[in-house]
């Protein structure tokens, strides 16, 4: 701490005020749009915010959610999300295991390989994994895109998983099984998982709200609008020219970014363990 | 004391006998749980990439016949104008945005660690919120917000009776824009990783020097400074390699433009591969790509090596 005088602590609340203006401005401007009626948003004299002259209205969200496809898309974004987290764990919790408690010969170095996974430009492997895809019949299909994501959202998770076991569980608890006589499998099974649970869920958390907003791998393995999730599907709303009914597109970017940034806000102080403790 | 050097050279021996053989023989199970995840990587990231290479040296159609054409396609990409441009504004990018989330992120977390612990977590929650939005969610809520006829900041210019400005397709404001853009939405990661270092340092510290009589300059260059070191290199490392990636927030906010003077390299190696329909030009331009990042990932995994915490 470097603050005692009042004089200072007034100076770190008005610098942080600033902070929280920066941080929510962009939000406020779009959430705010998203509460007008349509004429307003695009006049010139458009309220500073959605309480002036009772303009407030909720009609964007029951547009938006009843003539235009977001239900579609939304759902789309719930399976894939569920799906690639629900693959990426299956694998990615025994996986994590290994790299923070067994050490087999090699485990360092092939834990630096799944480090440059995380590091490396996607978009550059998106050119190679097309032709893959493609050869596989995996292109414009939910599994492919189920796929994709699972691979790419492994690396975190192994990541913040081998974090967990390696500093939250005490290394009694494995040889207390052992010498009872279970087997590696067994002690994993029986004694770490069940120890584990939240570390588990709050690292579900995070692949989830990845997948949810993952852009690339849906924009490019997929074509057909029946795939789309709701990230995807906004890029398209705003370069197609079609929609131009600025509070629906805004009122379906707040339901996209509404879960993310409640979930990590809300979580925050379990997520704050693996990303490094705040 | 005569024993001593006995039992440690026993200790010594029975050390080494621990090495390779029983290690194997103790946790070759290990090697069965990492196996589906590296087959996972083998299909969609090892495999891709050396065929990507492959595809280099061709010209690639795909389900087609795969001309071998040498090093044409690298000619091609190292006598494009717009290539080098793109790389020079990349780095430019990359180094902007990189400086800004640093110092900004750092800033951020010397406030935050000024909080009382229990305002601090809705505070932070809060103040990191930009993180957490899809970066392509990220490119609108900018684009609106800084759009020339009913933008945020048009607004208050046609308060204040000004001339609007068009952020994102006038002069070197696109530029501007891409960079603020960018910095807002990632600033919370270094925040993250200077918040958890000093969190990490021990008060003790603190009062022992405030005692000393170490005035709040000196505390801050000779405790605080120390402990931030680390991070910084890990905060450039990381987020350099994640910048160059960054694809979704510009690809939205401007795609490249106006015409292609806001052209990422990510963005450009994109546009060659599924606009111009060349795979084997793109993957030239991705290597560009990836001999920078994986720069600085060595560098990273450099830093780290001697840490207990990896802080990706």
């Amino acid at each position: 701490m470097l603050t005692s005088s009042r004089r200072s602590k007034f100076l770190v609340y008005g610098l942080l005020a600033i902070v929280i203006a920066v941080a929510l401005l962009p939000y406020y401007w779009v959430i705010r749009t998203s509460l007008l009626p349509n004429l307003a948003t695009a006049s010139l004299n458009s309220p500073w915010t959605p309480f002036e002259g009772g303009l407030l209205t909720f009609e964007p969200y029951i547009t938006m959610w009843n003539n235009y496809d977001f239900p579609l898309y939304f759902r789309n974004s719930i399976i894939v999300s569920l799906a690639s987290t629900a693959l990426a764990l299956v694998f990615g919790i025994p996986g994590a295991y290994a790299f923070a408690r067994l050490d087999f010969p090699g485990r360092q170095i092939l834990f630096y390989t799944v480090v440059f996974t995380i590091m490396f430009p996607w978009i550059v492997i998106t050119v190679p994994v097309y032709g893959v895809f493609y050869e596989l019949n995996l292109l414009n299909t939910m599994y492919g895109i189920i796929i994709a994501l699972a691979i790419f959202i492994q690396p975190v998770v192994i990541w913040l998983l081998q974090g967990f076991f390696r500093q939250g569980i005490p290394e009694n608890i494995e040889e207390a099984a052992l010498i009872d006589g279970t087997t590696e499998l067994g002690a994993f099974l029986r004694v770490v998982l069940p120890l584990s649970m939240p570390a588990v869920a709050a690292t579900a958390l995070f692949a989830f709200l990845s997948a949810w907003n993952n852009f690339l791998w849906v924009f490019i393995l997929t074509s057909d609008q029946q795939y789309r999730t709701a990230t995807v599907a906004i890029y398209y709303v705003l370069a197609s020219d079609v929609l131009r009914e600025w509070n629906i597109l805004m009122a379906a970017v707040v339901l996209l970014v509404l879960p993310p940034v409640l979930f990590y806000g809300i979580s925050n102080r379990y997520v704050g363990e693996g990303l490094g403790g705040v | 004391m005569a024993q001593e050097p006995a039992s440690t050279t026993r200790a010594e021996q029975y050390l080494e006998e621990r090495t390779l053989r029983d290690r194997l023989e103790e946790n070759w199970v290990g090697y069965l749980f990492i196996l589906p995840v590296f087959i996972m990587f083998t299909l969609l990231f090892y495999y891709p990439i050396l065929r990507g290479i492959r595809i280099t040296f061709t010209r690639y159609s795909l389900g087609g016949e795969n001309v071998f054409v040498g090093l044409e396609n690298y000619m091609w990409v190292l006598t494009n104008d717009l290539f080098f441009y793109s790389v020079g504004w990349t780095l430019v990018f990359v180094f902007a945005t990189t400086l800004l989330q640093l110092v900004i992120g750092l800033f951020v977390a010397l406030l935050l660690h000024e909080l009382a612990t229990r305002h601090r977590q809705w505070v932070a929650a809060i103040v990191m919120s930009p993180y957490f939005a899809a970066p392509v969610a990220s490119g609108v809520l900018w684009f609106w917000f800084l759009h020339p006829d009913f933008g945020f900041i048009t607004r208050i210019f046609v308060e204040f009776q000004m001339a609007p400005i068009y952020f994102l397709t006038e002069g070197i404001w696109p530029y501007v824009s891409l960079i603020v853009a960018q910095t807002w939405h990632d600033y919370a990661y270094a925040a993250l990783i200077y918040g958890a270092a000093l969190q990490s340092i021990p008060t003790a510290q603190y009062e022992a020097a405030a005692i000393e009589g170490a005035d709040r300059l000196r505390r801050f260059r000779d405790i605080t400074l120390p402990h931030l070191l680390t991070p910084t290199i890990i905060i450039l490392a990381i987020r350099t390699a994640y910048n160059i990636s960054e694809f979704a927030q510009p690809f939205q906010l401007t795609g490249g433009g106006p015409g292609t003077q806001t052209m990422l390299l990510s963005i450009l190696t994109y546009q060659v591969a599924f606009v111009n329909l060349n795979f084997s030009r793109a993957y030239v331009i991705g290597l560009a790509m990836m001999l920078i990042s994986m720069t600085a990932a060595t560098v990273y995994v450099l830093s780290i090596r001697t840490e207990d915490e990896l802080y990706i």
